[in-house]
């Protein structure tokens, strides 16, 4: 909703005179120009207005050149004898104080408000004053009830009037258009800077990245320092881990040597051992073996023991049995041992009877011949006739004779006898009788023994099975070794085998294996506390200075300065985007304003957008120039075309507002300097056109001061402005003296 | 409005979302994309709202905007 001004009044303001003057102007609603003569007061009214509005009235000063200047000031102790009206201050006393300033009433959404800007000027001298004090006064208005102070701060209250940001294009100063300060150069960047909001805020959000890039570069800067620091304290740590790792590194030597040891031990161990168990495996199987052989030879003894037992029992008088005689090879043998030791006894015998013979020694000698059996006798026997029809009987026990019985009288001692009886007859009567008597006893024992074996021929089998047995063990004997041997080796292969087993000093390794197992356990337990403080130092390592702190601020800064680079490319775009919008509209203003003039038809405004680098920052420069239609930029000052540009231009950033937004647009000599034609559309375009809700035109043009009055084109545009809804026009007539002003409606 | 504009532009940015959020989906329709950004947890992006602020009139201070960032980095 866009503002009214409903009237002002300068208060003692230059040649406008004290409060209880009649200084108030009103304006209506629409167009509103005042015209009056030169030097009459319209600049100072047009102060008014940007005292008002910006604290700050244009001062016209005079270069070094000589060439005069508009520049904006504050009002102050240096230059306040020179706005202070000087009738006022010449009824003044001194030490004496008067009220300077501007008092404004606008309307904003149905609501009046008053604003007052009062300066108190204490007149110090005769002709000399100074700023007392400075103040400003708001109230609310209503039409029968006058003022009723509003405590607001002004700059809001100034702000529904006027936004400050639309004040360099509806605060327009004419005498100083070619060279307005908002619409060229730094004025023209800060305009344009105002109407492209988006741009403002990416140059807010750009700076606050600024504030980040900033902080990010310190966090950067101080995490190297840190890491700077913790790269002493890494070295220390590494070196300290270095140390640890060479001493893990020896270790790891010892411990593969001692393990190498210790398997060496191991197997060298385990392979004695091995041996030595063969061995003792070769022992007992060499034991076993020689049992066997000392059985066999045992098994053999036994067959001569049997046999001998067998012999000896043949010759034992008392136990000999005639069953014994079966073996008949043994009874020979028997007999011949007989006859050895019986001739051993004999001739012994005979020698002692040699010796000690007497009678009756002959006498048992010839008595022991006479009753030898006498060999024809035997061969009797041999052809008795028994009872029962059988042939062979003995003659003494009046048994039968057996076959072998016969076999035997017939050819052992038949022969025998009749051999003893060669003898006998040889060796004389005693010898005779011993021999007889032996027969004798023989035949005694030959008959005992023959009952006996009739009685009993077991006693064969019994030798028969001790021997059978005995010969049979030796064989079970002799067959166990030889499955032993062919299994085993013989007792020389044992006996080798065990000697070649060098396993007598297998403890040897056994005890070097220990040592080896204890120094490897020793070496591993002082290996693991090691390699543990070493894995510890490596994680304090990575933990410290390992960090990725660094590479995140990387990141983040990286990132940022991303999007800085599209915050600018977006800026640039907004720039040239409005400058190409603003030049067109300004253009189209331009040609309005010079729709009377086909003159300036091949003209052209232009909106050129400088950047520059500086730095990592785009800064952006705009200016605003005419070219002609060769493109030449046009630099005569002073010209239509460049008193018109800046008003074009500030016509194009009007219009990129929308109308309810549009605050009254104020101009002090807009059109000065340009011709009567030109003149005629720019009063007709701010006439007609709906851009504009109040405007306040201060114009010196329409004036002819030679008649007091208005010109012929001022009557012209007097009666257009008339016909105008809400069209006010005013003459501004000074009174004299400085004495004060009126406005006359015309 | 001109932040949450600003936030689109930069969020429909092909070269920074090809690098920062490239599984971040962005569609035209889409008008406002802070309650997207904050489901999405991607870091950068999650800076590029704290940064813009759209959602507030006045922008973080730099303090704690400083602050969230290198939390959201974890820094």
């Amino acid at each position: 909703m866009s503002a009214t001004i409903n009237s002002i009044k300068p208060i003692n303001w230059f040649n406008y005179k004290g409060a209880d003057e009649d200084n108030e102007v009103e304006f209506s609603a629409g167009t509103n120009v005042i015209v009056g003569k030169n030097n009459g007061g319209k600049t100072k009214l047009y102060n008014a207005f940007r005292y008002i509005l910006t604290d700050k009235i244009t001062f016209k000063k005079t270069g070094p050149d000589g060439i005069p200047f508009f520049e904006p000031v504050k009002i102050d102790d240096e230059n306040i004898h020179e706005i202070f009206n000087y009738r006022t201050l010449e009824e003044m006393k001194v030490n004496h104080t008067r009220p300077m300033g501007v008092e404004l009433r606008f309307t904003h959404k149905d609501k009046q408000y008053v604003v007052e800007k009062i300066i108190t000027v204490l007149k110090v001298s005769e002709n000399n004053c100074k700023i007392q004090n400075k103040e400003y006064k708001v109230y609310t208005y209503k039409d029968g009830q006058g003022k009723r102070p509003y405590k607001v701060d002004l700059k809001d209250i100034l702000e529904k009037l006027v936004r400050r940001m639309y004040l360099p294009f509806f605060l327009l100063e004419g005498e100083q258009m070619g060279s307005m300060i908002p619409l060229k150069g730094a004025g023209l960047k800060e305009t344009i800077k105002s109407l492209t909001p988006a741009a403002t805020e990416i140059d807010n959000i750009v700076s606050k990245t600024d504030e980040l890039q900033e902080k990010i570069d310190k966090a950067i800067k101080a995490n190297e320092k840190k890491i700077a620091g913790l790269d002493d304290k890494k070295n220390k740590l590494v070196k300290e881990k270095h140390d640890i790792d060479s001493q893990l590194e020896v270790l790891q030597e010892t411990m593969n040597k001692n393990a190498e040891d210790y398997k060496r031990y191991k197997e060298s161990y385990d392979l004695l051992k091995a041996k030595a168990s063969e061995a003792e495996d070769k022992k007992k199987l060499l034991e076993e073996l020689q049992g066997l052989i000392g059985g066999k030879k045992n098994a053999t003894i036994k067959i001569d023991e049997s046999h001998q037992n067998f012999l000896d029992s043949l010759t034992d008088t008392t136990s000999f049995n005639i069953s014994k005689l079966f073996d008949e090879t043994s009874v020979n043998e028997s007999f011949n041992k007989l006859d050895e030791r019986l001739n051993d006894v004999i001739a012994k015998r005979r020698l002692e009877l040699d010796e000690k013979i007497n009678k009756e020694d002959e006498r048992l000698i010839e008595k022991f011949e006479s009753k030898q059996p006498h060999p024809n006798i035997l061969r009797q026997m041999l052809v008795h006739e028994c009872e029962d029809g059988s042939v062979g009987q003995c003659f003494v026990c009046k048994s039968k004779l057996s076959p072998e019985g016969k076999e035997f009288i017939e050819k052992v001692l038949i022969p025998h006898f009749e051999k003893s009886g060669d003898t006998r007859n040889e060796k004389g009567d005693v010898q005779m009788q011993t021999t007889q008597v032996l027969k004798d006893s023989f035949n005694e024992i030959l008959n005992e023994a023959r009952a006996s074996f009739m009685a009993e021929d077991g006693f064969i089998k019994q030798y028969e099975e001790e021997q059978l047995e005995c010969i049979e063990n030796v064989e079970n004997f002799q067959s166990e070794i030889e499955d032993f041997q062919k299994k085993h080796g013989d007792e020389s292969d044992i006996e080798g085998a065990i000697k070649a087993s060098d396993y007598e000093d297998f403890q040897k390794y056994d005890d070097g294996k220990t040592t080896a197992k204890i120094n490897l356990e020793v070496a591993k337990k002082e290996y693991i506390a090691l390699k543990k403080k070493s894995d510890e130092l490596q994680k304090k390592i990575n933990e410290d200075i390992n960090d990725d702190t660094a590479t995140k601020y990387q990141e983040l800064k990286g990132f940022i300065d991303d999007l800085d680079s599209v915050f600018e490319t977006s800026k640039e775009k907004i720039y040239n985007e409005f400058a190409q919008d603003l030049e067109k509209k300004s253009n189209d203003r331009f040609h309005k304003l010079f729709r009377n003039n086909k003159e300036f038809a091949n003209q052209k405004l232009r909106v050129a957008v400088d950047q520059t680098e500086l730095g990592k920052r785009k800064h952006f420069d705009f200016d605003a120039f005419c070219e002609d239609k060769q493109g030449r930029r046009l630099t005569q000052e002073g010209g239509a075309a460049t008193a018109l540009m800046p008003l074009s231009l500030a016509f194009g950033l009007i219009d990129f507002l929308p109308k309810a937004q549009n605050p009254p647009f104020i101009a002090d000599a807009p059109v000065s300097q340009v011709t009567v034609d030109t003149k005629k559309s720019f009063f007709q375009t701010i006439i007609g056109d709906q851009t504009f809700n109040q405007s306040i035109l201060i114009c010196m043009d329409l004036w002819d001061s030679e008649k007091e009055d208005l010109t012929d084109d001022g009557i012209k545009i007097c009666k257009e402005v008339k016909q105008q809804e809400n069209g006010r026009f005013m003459c501004l007539i000074p009174k004299p003296e400085k004495s004060g002003v009126t406005f006359k409606i015309k | 409005m001109r932040k949450i504009e600003l936030l689109k532009n930069i969020v429909e940015n092909e070269t920074l979302k090809e690098k920062y959020w490239p599984t971040f989906k962005t569609e035209k329709d889409i008008r406002d994309y802070s309650k997207l950004i904050v489901m999405s947890n991607n870091k950068y992006l999650m800076a590029l709202r704290n940064i813009l602020n759209p959602q507030e009139d006045r922008s973080l201070s730099s303090g704690v905007l400083y602050k969230k960032i290198l939390n959201q980095f974890n820094l």
